[in-house]
């Protein structure tokens, strides 16, 4: 399986990926290895992100931008899980077809792209502390979340998406 | 005056036929992790939420189109009918225990936009485009508030959608301001005055603004224990604004006169 470091200290690959024709969905689980000697934090929040370019998709498991004009019940600081220095998660993301994407932060909250193969990678954020600084006055909530933030992107792998079932409307 | 009555006639019936809010996935069953929760698909667990919203004009949602329906008639103003033009006379949703409730219900039905509503527990409530979401009762999470005294309390689900739908996405629709940039700092206020409405129709407790303790901001918190309130990052700006504003004169649990 593709395995892939990115400038430096943490590196996420993707260790297995399965196709799955009834329903059709990805099961991907990944690994990142924290190769600092300091612990980081894992976002591990339950939202996805969804990137397509063509025949490359990517998942991206990190805090994502909201989309414009949405308004949260609140906001709130990612969920984490501690890497020690050293140390290694083993995490999964599984997508069906089509996917549902929450709209607070994909523009499209169903994507359906043609079967075929895709090159597809897993984006993962982590922090350098536990929770990111609070917001100060006059800026977004978002901001120190995507300040603290750091991001890890796989080597993509090889995926086939089979003929699948569109979404009724 | 016939003519006249042929042509509101029409509208009437076209009021009663619209469909213009929907349930997204009417047909699928609501999230239920380990399978020990409620059985319900997403048509009725919607359902349930619109009819304590609005517990008159017959609110349906159906269970294959995710179509939002009310009862004919229901929403229209009897002045319509009515000999003395310009009278106004209240409609049978003003007139409901629930008016704020069912004359919101009465706008998005009958509104140009279609409106969706999502069952959504892996994420948090939110009004994005022309979606709302709320959780379902098997959400693992209890989302919340802060009260006018201070309390965090719970919100449930129905009231969370009645938020999103009956604040923002109502707000939205009328054209009417909803500033929610400066939210922690004065902003979000029209949409907590919205769900305090539907609070007071259903004698709960009001929400606090933004000068009440805790700035009657959001929260969430595990059920299983419950677990500690987590609230909404926009609390620490609120309590930045305070520091700001009036020094350390105010505690972020204090109410500011």
């Amino acid at each position: 399986m593709a395995d892939a470091s990115l400038a430096g200290k943490v590196i996420v690959s993707i260790v297995s990926a399965l196709v799955r024709t009834s329903p059709v969905a990805w099961h991907l689980e990944y690994e990142v290895r924290n190769t600092e000697q300091t612990p980081i934090w894992l976002v591990v929040d339950e939202s996805l992100v969804l990137r397509r370019d063509g025949q490359r998709i990517e998942l991206s498991c990190a805090r994502g931008k909201m989309t414009p004009g949405a308004q949260p019940f609140g906001y709130f600081d990612p969920k984490v899980v501690e890497v020690p220095p050293g140390g290694s998660v083993r995490r999964s993301v599984e997508i069906a077809w089509p996917a549902r994407l929450s709209g607070l932060w994909n523009a499209e909250r169903e994507v359906a792209p043609p079967p075929g193969e895709y090159e597809v990678s897993v984006r993962i954020g982590h922090g350098t502390t536990p929770k990111p600084q609070p917001p100060g006055l006059g800026e977004s909530v978002e901001a120190p979340v995507l300040r603290w933030q750091k991001e890890a992107v796989s080597q993509p792998v090889r995926l086939k998406l089979p003929a699948y079932k569109a979404a009724p409307e | 005056m016939a003519a006249l009555r042929d042509r509101l006639g029409n509208a009437r019936l076209a009021r009663a036929i619209q469909r213009t809010v929907k349930v997204y996935h009417p047909a699928d069953p609501i999230p239920n992790p380990g399978g020990k929760g409620v059985v319900a698909t997403n048509a009725q667990t919607v359902e349930g939420y619109l009819q304590t919203l609005c517990s008159g004009g017959s609110v349906a949602v159906d269970g294959v189109s995710g179509n939002v329906t009310m009862a004919a008639g229901y929403c229209a103003h009897p002045k319509l009918w009515g000999w003395v033009p310009f009278t106004s006379t209240a409609s049978s949703a003003d007139k409901s225990k629930e008016p704020t409730g069912c004359n919101c219900l009465c706008d998005m039905v009958s509104a140009a936009a279609t409106w969706w509503i999502e069952v959504n527990d892996s994420d948090w409530p939110h009004t994005s485009g022309h979606t709302v979401t709320t959780v379902s009762p098997n959400s693992d999470k209890i989302w919340g508030a802060a009260t006018v005294s201070g309390k965090a309390s719970p919100i449930d689900p129905w009231l969370v959608l009645g938020h999103e739908l009956c604040g923002h996405a109502w707000l939205h629709q009328k054209g009417l301001p909803d500033e929610n940039a400066t939210r922690g700092e004065g902003g979000h206020q029209e949409t907590v005055e919205r769900e305090n409405l539907i609070r007071a129709e259903h004698g709960l407790e009001l929400r606090g603004n933004f000068k009440d303790p805790y700035c009657g901001e959001s929260f969430w918190r595990d059920k299983a224990g419950p677990g500690p309130v987590e609230w909404s990052s926009f609390l620490a700006k609120c309590e930045a604004w305070r520091k700001k504003t009036y020094g350390g004169k105010y505690k972020i649990s204090d109410k500011i006169p």
